[in-house]
């Protein structure tokens, strides 16, 4: 506890960005609210990164025989864009930052249960970017992000080890960051706070984190047999020994599914947090959408094979595996209800994060449905491996998800910072993001369902109309992703200041100043109210 | 193929020793506990005593409670020592926790989560050596029987008599006697350290007999190719084990360094019991890994 808590000093002032000072008190520190501003600045240069990658794509893809660079190039940028983008932005993005934020605030803790291993984890995230991008830097890798064999071990060129090195130290990170979430969310719950009393932002992070503790050490023990394979020149999956290519793509797609649901389930999280706050009523099915979440994270582990339904595999296994993909749309689908069962008869306000949020609907339910097209076996054979697939996944993992991070941005972005955004550029830049959205990755279906090829810097000529409003679309989306690097900033040193509760929303983390002080509550809260509770007028006037 | 050299009597000798280790192992936790006084924690009602009778579940409730609250003498993780407020012990409270109670239960689950996450990291090798087994019956059985069983056994009789001997030191600090933890954990880590050894040892004679798969393998013919899948599993199962080891010995060398400064209180001891915990993972997939490798086609054909 530090003495400035001890004595009560204003409380305006005496907060967690201001408590300490010196640069040491950063890099050293094991408060989660300011490792959760480290993780941002990290997280915002790969995003920017990964997003250069894609532009150079795009622009590439102006002309059908690429604009700028040749196929080589145009296979490392690819790459570059997947690494980056899926480990390290998309898959730590929301629960290391708004999570590490929000998590002990949520529950009434002072921390999370492990602090050190929580600045440990951070560590470990930088160390595997930094190696990783002198890979990606230094000479590139070809594999694409999926790294099969025997490409990655055998014939590819360029720095495949540094990278698999990389990936295995931000896998620890995620470790030990779902370790930490789930202990917390187990014993540093203050009193009366109940399962069902938990926000639905926890109940997501929580079966995010199950995937992180059961998942990841699934990769990691893949990347160790490719950096085997690779090191010793020895075959751990050569088919000429009698090894098997296809038991990587196992190993390797029974994390990297699941991945996909890291990336997605803290999004509903976020969305149903600024669903029901900007609604002004009681979430609609608090209890289906908590037992969503989880069952989504179980039947996770059980779909990865619809990865690899034109690889070789059993026909029968694919009919079990298709089965399985089409129950998860499932608890997705109730989810999407719950939120519409939210709006309705709601009080509705258009902020940003509201506008965000149902942006996110939209976009998820576009890339949800198209996926059910991909995961039945007839519809796969013709779509595997064209642009259908990458304009499904963009929808969810670019679409829904990066939605969700600027609506939990914006949404706690007060508290954060203790700074109000610009509401109105902020309704502006959610708009663009929808429109330049759609603008990029819609044609991308049309292009996949007509047979063009994904990871290739070229394509034959009568595809260029849509490539070039595809590319169009991109430079909307890059302008509308600049935009909020630009307001937020100016919003640190110019915002209003913010209350305690500007959206005059339930939940612990509201309860407390805006920004928090370095120990969260001045006393520990107790809660007595059911979870999101929105009396309405009429209950109003009872109270 | 499949019996080229029956199982000898000196292999099903070997093969019969770690269970023996085992016998050892659990006669010395045994007797070291048997005769001294266990603090019985009063009032203590379990939890089918009190679905058996109802009038002791009044007592069960307040006793779950007290013990919840960490009050001394509910006989909790900390027994008396559990809400105690000596200066000593408190100062060992972070500040998230609410009490020492709290603040082990905690820990321990998060070293429980981990040895989670490391029994599905080496879940995906033993899935690959699974599926290999399957397809290549006799080319991996032909080239276990290159591996040294003595070597096998003997580490796996070091490493269990270890993690007897290191719970025989939890067991002491638990009544605050760091000297017998500080010697328990000296043993502990020259057992692990003579492990290491011996392994270095088998490294080094497998490499004399050219058994790193690649070119120049010793096994040839029609098994060369699977032979050579098992070497790599031997080396890539046996090398990460021995990573955790080194991770193991350093941790209860630190765990020795501490007890001998007196570090440790009876009120507190909480990183002795989670180094426990990883020693004895450490331990665990040595267990799997003892007879995926070495007793493949020794005993039993």
């Amino acid at each position: 506890m530090s003495a400035a808590g001890l004595v009560g000093l204003d409380a305006a002032h005496d907060n967690y960005l201001t408590d300490e000072k010196t640069i040491g008190s950063w890099l050293l520190t094991t408060d989660h609210k300011r490792i959760a501003l480290l993780y941002f600045a990290s997280i915002t240069a790969f995003f920017f990164l990964g997003g250069a990658a894609a532009a150079l794509m795009r622009l590439n893809l102006l002309t059908p025989n690429g604009l700028i660079v040749d196929h080589e190039t145009y296979n490392r940028l690819f790459t570059m864009h997947g690494v980056i983008m899926v480990w390290f932005f998309l898959v730590p993005a929301i629960p290391v930052t708004l999570g590490n934020f929000v998590t002990p605030l949520m529950i009434g803790a002072r921390d999370l249960a492990f602090p050190r291993i929580n600045l440990m984890s951070w560590y470990l995230f930088m160390a595997g970017g930094i190696i990783a991008l002198v890979g990606l830097f230094a000479g590139g890798v070809d594999t694409g992000w999926t790294f099969y064999t025997p490409l990655s071990t055998q014939y590819a060129k360029g720095y495949v080890t540094l990278v698999c090195c990389g990936i295995i130290l931000s896998g620890y990170s995620s470790i030990a960051t779902g370790l930490n979430f789930i202990v917390t969310i187990h014993k540093l719950r203050a009193p009366g706070m109940t399962w069902y009393r938990l926000p639905l932002f926890l109940w997501s992070l929580y079966a995010t984190s199950v995937i992180y503790v059961l998942a990841t050490p699934v990769l990691a023990m893949a990347m160790v047999l490719i950096l085997f394979e690779r090191i010793f020149r020895v075959g751990v999956f050569d088919p000429a020994l009698g090894g098997d290519p296809l038991l990587f793509q196992h190993l390797f797609w029974f994390y990297s599914h699941p991945a996909v649901y890291i990336m997605i389930l803290p999004g509903f999280g976020v969305v149903s947090e600024v669903i029901t706050a900007f609604s002004r009523k009681s979430i609609f099915g608090y209890r289906f959408i908590a037992w969503s979440s989880v069952s989504i994270a179980v039947i996770s582990f059980f779909v990865w094979g619809h990865h690899m339904f034109v690889a070789g595999t059993s026909l029968y296994s694919s009919v079990v595996f298709s089965l399985l993909s089409f129950i998860v749309a499932v608890p997705s689908a109730i989810k999407v209800f719950n939120w519409l069962g939210t709006l309705h008869k709601g009080f509705i306000h258009f902020n940003a994060p509201m506008l965000y949020a149902l942006g996110f609907i939209g976009l998820f339910t576009m890339g949800g449905l198209t996926g059910l097209f991909v995961a039945s076996l007839g519809a796969d054979v013709h779509l595997h491996d064209t642009y259908f697939v990458v304009a499904h996944f963009h929808y969810i993992m670019v679409g829904a998800m990066v939605s969700a991070f600027f609506a939990g941005l914006h949404y706690w972005w007060p508290k954060i910072t203790g700074r109000m955004y610009p509401e109105v550029w902020g309704q502006i830049a959610a708009v663009m993001i929808f429109f330049g959205f759609n603008l990029t990755f819609f044609p991308q279906f049309i292009l996949g369902y007509e047979g063009m090829p994904r990871r290739y810097g070229s394509y034959a000529p009568e595809y260029q109309v849509l490539n070039v409003l595809s590319s169009c679309g991109s430079t909307i989306l890059a302008v509308a992703y600049l935009l909020p690097l630009t307001y937020l900033t100016w919003s640190l040193f110019r915002g209003a200041s913010a209350p305690a509760n500007p959206w005059a929303a339930t939940g612990l983390e509201w309860q407390t100043q805006s920004p928090p002080r370095t120990e969260n509550f001045s006393s520990t809260p107790v809660v007595t109210d059911p979870p999101y509770y929105y009396p309405r007028p009429e209950e109003r006037q009872h109270v | 193929m499949s019996s080229a050299r029956p199982a000898t009597r000196r292999s099903r000798f070997l093969a019969l020793l770690p269970g023996l280790g085992l016998f050892t192992g659990f006669l010395v936790a045994w007797l070291s506990s048997t005769g001294r006084e266990r603090e019985t924690p009063p009032m203590h009602v379990g939890r089918t005593e009190a679905r058996r009778h109802p009038q002791l579940r009044t007592q069960r409730r307040s006793a779950v409670l007290r013990l919840r609250r960490g009050e001394p003498g509910s006989g909790g993780y900390y027994g008396a020592w559990a809400g105690s407020t000596d200066p000593q012990i408190v100062r060992h409270i972070e500040f998230q926790y609410e009490g020492m109670q709290h603040q082990a239960e905690t820990a321990l689950s998060g070293m429980w989560l981990f040895l989670t996450t490391e029994v599905v990291f080496f879940g995906g090798l033993f899935l690959l050596y699974m599926v290999y087994r399957l397809r290549h019956l006799d080319g991996i059985a032909e080239a276990s029987r290159h591996t040294e069983l003595w070597i096998g056994t003997v580490n796996t009789v070091l490493l269990l008599t270890s993690s007897a001997v290191f719970s025989y030191g939890v067991g002491r600090i638990k009544e605050g006697d760091n000297r017998r933890l500080f010697w328990a954990s000296v043993v502990t880590v020259g057992l692990g350290l003579a492990f290491l050894l011996l392994k270095f040892y088998e490294w080094w004679d497998d490499l004399q007999k050219n058994l790193f798969p690649g070119p120049g393998f010793a096994i040839t013919g029609s098994h060369s190719g699977s032979a050579q899948l098992f070497w790599s599993f031997y080396f890539i199962g046996t090398g990460l084990h021995a990573i955790h080891m080194i991770i193991g010995i350093g941790l209860v060398a630190w765990v020795a360094w501490s007890a001998r400064r007196q570090r440790y209180l009876a009120g507190w001891f909480t990183p002795v019991e989670v180094v426990g915990l990883y020693w004895s993972f450490v331990d665990m997939v040595w267990l799997v890994l003892f007879p995926t490798i070495y007793l493949v086609d020794r005993v039993g054909s």
